[in-house]
């Protein structure tokens, strides 16, 4: 059974990202084995989410593939990107994974409500080990995802309840 | 006469992805106004006549819904169509946006032609 629900979220959040970066700035998603460098210069973001559980996912990413994503939806040469639009495409980024996610891992009758994405320009400390990751690299450049909140084992329990109407 | 839409989020990237999208969907429109929150979009609209709107309903300062309310007050603006673009389609606050006025919605994230096909019969 935490094998089917561990299946359903990493595949939920693997088209999640991948669709979101596919339409974003034409990126190609794939897994990838390990969390990215802590010597990788990196920028954060962290959005709660309300309900139906409240719990927190963090998005980290080299600056560079935010750099990447940024010429491809702004057309402007790395120079002229401000540090106040690399955040504001990292939150973005954000804010449409997390919907699309729980879009997938819920039933159509549940909803959800988010809050808005918070920057974390130097990277997202973790007050708490996460208990969800996610490991990814599109371009060559790998980034990653983390849930935290103990409210998360209210999803996962939801999840097991989904499990046989979804078969 | 060229159309006039008006895009109402506040993240800039995404006002820009909508815009690009606009485009690639092969729209006929001339001009594109955008707009940060609910609070600035009644404010352009005040002087600035539009053919559609498109909206966010997660902002600050002023969200969608509100956005949505003042607009249906406003005898001047009250007819022109609003579209949601939001993460929450399909949920509970897409069906107060509509019971608000909302023309249609499209979910986060988005195709050019998922944008065409919403957008079509109402340009």
């Amino acid at each position: 059974m935490m094998g089917d629900i561990e299946n359903i979220l990493q595949a939920g959040m693997f088209n999640s990202v991948a669709e979101t970066l596919e339409n974003m700035a034409f990126m190609e998603v794939e897994h990838a084995a390990a969390s990215p460098s802590s010597a990788e210069e990196g920028v954060g973001v962290s959005l709660l989410i309300h309900d139906p559980v409240q719990w927190e996912l963090t998005l980290s990413m080299p600056k560079q593939m935010i750099f990447d994503i940024a010429s491809a939806v702004y057309a402007m040469p790395e120079e002229e990107l401000s540090e106040e639009l690399l955040q504001d495409i990292l939150a973005e980024i954000l804010n449409t994974v997390a919907g699309r996610f729980l879009s997938e891992i819920l039933l159509p009758s549940e909803t959800f409500t988010l809050g808005l994405p918070e920057p974390c320009p130097h990277g997202c400390p973790a007050d708490e080990p996460p208990l969800l990751v996610w490991n990814f690299a599109a371009d060559g450049l790998p980034f990653g995802l983390h849930a935290t909140g103990s409210s998360l084992e209210g999803l996962q329990n939801r999840l097991k309840a989904h499990i046989k109407p979804r078969d | 006469m060229g159309k006039k839409i008006l895009i109402v989020d506040d993240s800039n990237t995404m006002r820009k992805i909508v815009g690009r999208s606009l485009r690639q969907a092969g729209l006929d429109f001339d001009e594109v106004f955008e707009a940060g929150d609910g609070q600035e979009a009644l404010n352009l609209l005040a002087t600035q006549k539009v053919d559609l709107i498109l909206s966010d309903i997660n902002m600050p300062n002023m969200d969608g819904l509100e956005f949505l309310r003042q607009k249906a007050a406003n005898p001047a603006i009250k007819g022109i169509p609003v579209v949601m673009i939001s993460t929450e389609a399909g949920s509970d606050i897409i069906g107060e946006a509509t019971s608000l006025g909302a023309a249609g919605s499209i979910k986060k994230p988005f195709t050019p032609d998922q944008v065409s096909a919403t957008l079509g019969a109402l340009l």
